[in-house]
């Protein structure tokens, strides 16, 4: 005897069904776009944007989890007012513009102390500048999974080590950064994707100069501009494919 | 015995619910059971006497305090401290690589044989083991560190009732073996007089009494140690009476006048349902069961596992519970409704103050 199809289980599947339809659609018409669109730009074009992107991106990320992690865990082993409000302040960029966080950068680069750091790094219209824009934009992204990841790690964990006598750095080491690894991975893909996406903030301190600033994502605007339309869908996907790539590891190390 | 843990006066606060003050003294080697229903504070007197939670008041470790004193101790919460990242293996020698030493190998083929842990050794991760596997892993793990105190926090939890015993039955032996002083936290109260040679009584945030088993069964130190142990069969008391060496106690509300052979006083008095003896008409009796014996109607019979437990009412009017074996209950036919005769044992009965120190 089969069973009658519940009306709700029926629109639930529809749905996702025309939702995927549509995503699909649209990265079917990238594809095609990407190889018969019109532009006179060789595929090679797109080599520097990526290598530049690539370059970028593994920097912020670095810089952003080398620095958000002890952050991270702090956030995640702290309760009260002020771990509440470090919180709150380090979550900002996740939920502000990205014009936002360009502009208020290159505010801040323009008067002291700010001017300081651009004399001695010199961040405007720089190759600089566009790590620091998607370091900023990173940041808060890797600072929440990975402060999800401590969180769901036992801080029992670590008091029994240390009640049998371990060091803080073994602890760190052999408790609690392998019981956080997946959720860190998580953290490091997740802010890689969204840097390697970045573009608000990217254009606005450092703009887009071919072959100094241009990245795939400001890359895209630009092609778009100037009518290469086979230069700009070429480009999209590589993002698409760089997003896939990440979503992939996020399921794997996520267990889903 | 020399006192190897010493809290004084340990006082906790954790928003409306405060813990103590607390003073104890644990001798090296002694097995000692804390119980008490789950929210007495249990383990938040383990977390506070380890440091884990702020706490104010004294921990002495052989009479120095505990900061200085880098004491060798495992404690096996509730949530194991087994690292899922871990291979079983590495999981049963971690608490060794915490302390950078070398597994004893005496002691490690000990335990391998007494937990039966030789058939999971090899496994690449812990979360294949059932509860009672893990159990024993994280044991091993402590007890491979050789700790001078071990502390168990609630260990039979999660097992099944049936094979509760058998986790009892491998504590005591490891605690004979290795000389191993323990403080065992349990809500079980059969778990505490199985493994306690002193049973401390935590009730609300508060140490009720702190005794040997015999005593604790004997002689509740409050009416809340008596209503955790045995609620049944507590009655107020109206006045106590010295007389010829016995103590005659007349009851409030009822027309009953009760023979105590233990001394004391105390605003209640009460027995615990196995010690109500049910008087068999076609036997003699005997001499314990001559006073007290009251003529009743059997209201409720409910079996237990091998027992059965009765509410008889006398015709006075008072409700007493018994718990006896099944067999003489299935032999003489009880029912509700059945005439019984039952003797509240004067050196069974026990006087109980309200509170600490007002009635003795």
């Amino acid at each position: 005897m089969t069973r009658p199809a519940n009306p709700f289980g029926v629109a639930a599947a529809s749905s996702a069904l025309v939702l995927a339809a549509f995503v699909a659609l649209l990265l079917a018409n990238l594809g095609h776009l990407a190889l018969t669109g019109p532009g006179r730009q060789p595929a090679a074009a797109v080599l520097t944007p990526l290598g530049l992107s690539l370059a970028a991106a593994t920097l912020a990320t670095g810089l952003a989890f080398l620095l958000g992690v002890p952050a991270a865990y702090f956030l995640a082993r702290s309760s009260g007012g002020a771990a509440w409000f470090l919180g709150l302040v380090l979550d900002l960029p996740l939920v502000l513009s990205p014009i936002a966080i360009g502009t208020a950068l290159l505010l801040f680069l323009h008067k002291p102390p700010g001017s300081l750091l651009e004399q001695l790094f010199g961040f405007t219209f720089r190759f600089a500048g566009v790590v620091l824009a998607q370091f900023t934009v990173v940041l808060s992204v890797v600072v929440r999974t990975a402060t999800a990841a401590f969180s769901q790690t036992n801080p029992l964990w670590e008091r029994h080590a240390a009640l049998y006598g371990a060091s803080r750095p073994f602890i760190l080491r052999h408790v609690t950064l392998p019981a956080a690894k997946p959720g860190l991975l998580a953290a490091l893909a997740l802010g890689f994707g969204r840097a390697l996406g970045e573009f608000g903030a990217t254009v606005t301190l450092a703009g887009t100069i071919p072959g100094r600033t241009e990245t795939l994502a400001t890359g895209i605007s630009m092609a778009l501009a100037s009518g290469e339309l086979r230069l700009a869908a070429q480009l999209a996907w590589i993002l698409v494919a760089a997003a896939a790539v990440v979503l992939l590891l996020l399921r794997r190390w996520g267990g889903k | 015995m020399s006192a190897l843990l010493r809290l004084e006066q340990l006082l906790v606060r954790r928003g409306e619910f405060t813990l103590g003050p607390v003073s104890l003294e644990l001798p090296q080697g002694e097995y000692l059971a804390v119980v008490g229903p789950s929210g007495a504070g249990k383990t938040l007197l383990l977390e506070s006497m380890l440091g884990w939670q702020p706490a104010s008041g004294k921990r002495l470790w052989r009479g120095q305090p505990w900061e200085r004193s880098r004491p060798r101790v495992a404690y096996l919460s509730q949530h194991l401290p087994l690292l899922p990242h871990l291979s079983v293996e590495q999981n049963l020698l971690f608490g060794l690589a915490c302390r950078r030493e070398l597994p004893d190998p005496t002691l490690m083929e000990h335990l391998r044989e007494v937990l039966g842990l030789a058939p999971y050794l090899g496994r690449a991760t812990v979360s294949t083991l059932s509860r009672g596997e893990q159990q024993r892993l994280a044991l091993a793990q402590a007890l491979l560190t050789r700790p001078e105190l071990l502390l168990l926090d609630e260990p039979s939890t999660a097992l099944d009732p049936h094979r509760k015993p058998e986790l009892w039955r491998l504590l005591q032996r490891l605690h004979r073996e290795l000389g191993l002083t323990v403080l065992h936290v349990t809500h079980d109260r059969q778990e505490a007089f199985f493994l306690g040679q002193r049973i401390a009584v935590v009730l609300g945030g508060k140490l009720e009494q702190l005794a040997p088993p015999g005593e604790l069964y004997r002689r509740p130190a409050t009416l809340a140690v008596a209503r955790f142990f045995a609620p049944e069969n507590l009655w107020p008391v109206a006045s106590v009476v010295q007389e010829n060496g016995q103590v005659r106690v007349q009851l409030a509300g009822y027309p009953v006048t009760l023979s105590v052979e233990n001394p004391g006083t105390g605003q209640w008095v009460g027995i615990r349902p196995e010690e109500v003896a049910l008087l068999d008409p076609h036997r003699p009796l005997r001499q314990q069961v001559q006073e007290n014996r009251f003529p009743a109607s059997v209201e409720e019979l409910v079996f237990l596992d091998g027992q059965a437990q009765l509410a008889v009412r006398t015709s006075a009017g008072l409700l007493v519970t018994l718990r006896l074996p099944l067999c003489p209950v299935l032999d003489r036919g009880l029912a509700p409704g059945s005439q019984v005769e039952v003797c509240l044992k004067p050196r069974s009965l026990y006087l109980v103050p309200e509170t600490p120190g007002s009635g003795r």
